[in-house]
């Protein structure tokens, strides 16, 4: 049996909605990332990073949401989440890619700021750096980590650039790589799914026509509808959950 | 002519030197046995941005793979469609959990690598960029063709790092050895007793680590790591790419002569 240990974050989403896809029985353990249970002793047995969302198959342990990704489509072959044709493999890969070095972080940014007041995200800071252990930013994030009028300008632009890249992407077509629905479409969707209702500027569907009506096909997938409806209860008023600042 | 490279069969790569990311694609084809063109881009020069090579690639980005008249552009994904594409040794495990520790190995090496880029940023590059003229730096970046990026140089144009950024960007470093070092406990390789892109992609972040970390390439450290660069470097696909280096990866040969095992140098033609 799988279990999966995560919150109703974008990370976890799109594991929760692969799941679904594939029918495959799981249980879920939330974890209220607000009040750090990501960084309490028992989850990081599993995750020791803090890492979320974790799946877990038997023995084997997995803190990586886009490979795990990878992994549940090439164990389980039906249905088909992964082209065979390797330019489209190459294509779902490289997406996957962008998506968490472009978006990932700043979409939870801009969701996390939207959901949160100052005092609250003082007290979060100060309780994540009293946590023995832990791999505070460093290099290159210290670098970007500056102002935090900066960091959430910055992460606007990137996701105003993402969702550009994801309308020519996607053209004529149905899904995001080649003519099949695939794990791609899955992250994208995981992504952006919440920003309407958290950032809407952003993802006005006047500039973005393409996006808007595939998110409107995303939405009407039985999985999709099976995982907002299972993560219900972890979002209070149906407000989408994301992934404070490591 | 270099737009007509990589329409076939045969490939093409565009790239800088034998080194982290630009290496990736060269590593990997050599290993492979695979015949391909290499159109040599200055990262030092910034080549990269250069109308001619965005015309190939719009991302402005090395390495990129061009096969069948396709552009790929990714490192670790591109690696992985070579494997697949070309003939020669099975680079990838087929079994689904070894996999997901091949490509986990390979995030983890890249994230490892940004500490790694911290210290050349402050040694090598930074440097180099401060000493344009603002004028010179400012035409630079306006012609990187993506924003995102134009803002990352912008910002990383200004960046210096305190001595206690680059003491902790050194201690992760050597973290990420012992974490290699536990991997190596396990088998022969990163995943197992497979020779697999783990290994090689590592192995092109961290080749000069006994140059760059001496403190951490003892066998007092990591005997298994300092026992894997050692394994890889007598490889006859590692010599042959590193023959292919113009400038920074040359220190290679010297690298493996220093582990006791020395690479045929061959004269650059």
């Amino acid at each position: 049996m799988l279990e999966l240990h995560g919150a109703a974050d974008p990370a976890t989403l799109k594991l929760v909605i692969c799941l679904e896809e594939f029918g495959l029985p799981y249980t879920f353990h939330p974890l209220d990332l607000n009040a750090l249970a990501h960084w309490a002793p028992a989850h990081r047995t599993r995750a020791p990073q803090g890492e979320v969302p974790v799946l877990v198959d038997g023995e084997f342990v997995m803190t990586d949401a886009t490979i795990a990704l990878l992994y549940l489509s090439e164990s389980n072959p039906s249905p088909k989440l992964l082209p065979s044709n390797l330019v489209d493999r190459y294509d779902v890969q490289a997406l996957d890619d962008v998506l968490d070095a472009a978006l990932l972080n700043s979409v939870n940014l801009i969701g996390w700021h939207a959901q949160t007041d100052a005092q609250t995200r003082a007290a979060y800071a100060d309780a994540l750096s009293r946590i023995p252990g832990r791999q505070t930013l460093a290099g290159w994030s210290a670098v970007w980590n500056d102002a935090e009028s900066d960091r959430l300008r910055r992460a606007q632009e990137k996701i105003i650039a993402g969702i550009a890249k994801l309308d020519a992407v996607l053209g004529d077509r149905q899904w995001l790589v080649a003519s099949s629905f695939s794990i791609a479409d899955i992250s994208a969707f995981a992504l952006l799914e919440g920003l309407p209702l958290v950032a809407p500027a952003l993802l006005a569907s006047e500039r973005h026509p393409r996006v808007a009506s595939w998110l409107e096909r995303m939405h009407h997938r039985p999985a999709v509808r099976g995982t907002l409806a299972s993560v219900a209860s972890l979002r209070p008023n149906g407000a989408p959950v994301y992934a404070p600042p490591r | 002519m270099t737009e007509t490279l990589g329409q076939g069969e045969r490939p093409a790569v565009y790239t800088w030197d034998p080194n982290s990311n630009s290496g990736k694609p060269l590593f990997v084809l050599n290993e492979k046995g695979v015949d391909f063109d290499y159109r040599y881009i200055s990262l030092p020069d910034f080549e990269q941005h250069a109308p001619e090579y965005v015309a190939i690639n719009p991302d402005g980005t090395v390495p990129a793979l061009v096969h069948r008249g396709r552009v790929f552009a990714e490192s670790t994904p591109m690696c992985e469609y070579i494997d697949k594409a070309f003939d020669g040794p099975s680079l990838t495990p087929d079994e689904p959990e070894a996999r997901y520790r091949m490509r986990d190995r390979c995030r983890r090496t890249d994230k490892a690598a940004e500490s790694l880029s911290v210290i050349g940023w402050h040694l090598h590059l930074g440097p180099m960029v401060r000493s344009k003229s603002p004028e010179e730096l400012a035409r630079l970046i306006a012609r990187i063709p993506t924003q995102e990026r134009r803002i990352s140089w912008e910002t990383a144009s200004k960046a210096t790092f305190s001595e206690a950024q680059l003491a902790d960007a050194r201690r992760r470093v050597g973290d990420y050895v012992k974490e290699l070092e536990a991997d190596l406990a396990h088998g022969l390789w990163l995943v197992g007793d497979e020779y697999s892109l783990a290994d090689i992609l590592t192995f092109a972040n961290f080749y000069a680590l006994p140059a760059g970390y001496p403190e951490f390439a003892t066998d007092g450290y990591a005997p298994r790591v300092l026992d894997w660069l050692r394994r890889i470097y007598a490889r006859p696909a590692t010599a042959k790419t590193f023959n292919m280096a113009r400038s920074i990866a040359r220190r290679a040969f010297g690298i493996a002569a220093n582990l006791g095992c020395p690479m045929m140098e061959l004269a650059h033609a």
